[in-house]
């Protein structure tokens, strides 16, 4: 049985027209969600997030 | 002759396990290699079935009467690899780093008088902190392999150490991920974070950890002859087939 596929939220979407514009490119897609998954992965861990620049995330991190 | 230097970006990389089963893989895949050990810590040779107890080694050889070639021994396998040997003091080691600062293309000229193959890989397994041992084996080197565990503080370190390569006219430098374990959030979060940082200076191959490396090791073999069907042969022989890639790409 597949998995029921989510809805995109409007908010989703306002900041997917905001990066992008209607008429942007996949490529230049697929190097966002990289670099948001890259950017999200640092700041679960705070000595990764100082050496990427980024203030890390307060939350206690290893929780899935 | 082309030369992998093979160094670590923090303590504990896996370093010496890497260098011997690049060395076994490209073995295994009919390529003539020769695993050259540049780490006082003298432990590339137990890969290869050697004697604890054997003291012999380039370092103490070249030391003594500059002639090293009589340290040269094949494996069980047919595998030829140079260990670094057992120096008696720090003090010769202190002598043997202001040898190699005084001439610093010391190995490179060694290995392009050996009658070798031309088509032959060295690789040099390089000893943990930067210094004339590791300069000298980048000095030789076509390719740096970097080795890093999945960690932070060699995640931080490894950017730099890059950066000291080519500040010193260093080969090309690729990054390999060393010791991964998928169950782990952290280790998936660095997978994710080098893939966007390196890219292409990224090796495509990740070594998973892999407790078949240790009890080869335990039994002074390599995955390749103690696990031939493991998880960790198959990674290093595709590491090994990508190595040969990349020296390719450089050549042309």
């Amino acid at each position: 049985m597949k998995p029921q596929q989510q809805p995109a939220t409007s908010s989703d979407i306002a900041s997917l027209f905001s990066r992008f514009g209607a008429m942007s490119q996949p490529g230049n897609y697929q190097e966002v969600v990289r670099q948001d998954a890259a950017r999200n992965a640092a700041l679960r861990w705070p000595l990764l997030a100082e050496v990427q620049g980024l203030s890390a995330n307060p939350a206690a991190p290893g929780s899935e | 002759m082309r030369t992998v230097a093979v160094l670590g970006a923090a303590g504990g990389s896996g370093v010496t396990t890497v260098a011997a089963h690049l060395a076994a893989g490209l073995h295994a895949a009919h390529k003539h290699a020769l695993a050259f050990d540049f780490s006082p810590d003298n432990v590339l040779r137990l890969h290869f079935g050697m004697a604890w107890q054997d003291t012999s080694g380039f370092a103490p050889a070249l030391l003594a009467d500059g002639d090293w070639h009589a340290a040269t021994y094949r494996s069980a396998t047919g595998l030829d690899f140079v260990p670094f040997g057992q120096l008696a003091s720090d003090a010769e080691l202190d002598r043997l780093a202001s040898f190699f600062t005084a001439e610093p293309l010391w190995l490179r000229k060694q290995l392009q008088q050996l009658a070798l193959p031309s088509e032959t890989v060295a690789v040099c397994d390089c000893p943990r902190a930067p210094g004339a041992l590791t300069a000298q084996a980048l000095a030789a080197a076509d390719l740096a392999l970097l080795v890093m565990a999945p960690d932070a503080v060699a995640y931080a370190v490894a950017t730099r150490t890059i950066e000291r390569i080519r500040a010193l006219g260093g080969p090309p430098a690729a990054l390999l991920l060393n010791g991964f374990d998928p169950a782990r959030r952290f280790d998936r979060d660095i997978a994710v974070l080098l893939r966007t940082a390196f890219q292409d200076r990224l090796a495509p191959v990740t070594i998973h950890r892999d407790a078949f490396l240790n009890e080869a090791l335990a039994c002074k073999q390599t995955v390749f002859d103690f696990a031939p069907s493991s998880q960790a042969a198959h990674e290093f022989a595709a590491l090994s087939t990508w190595v040969l890639a990349r020296l390719a790409r450089e050549e042309s």
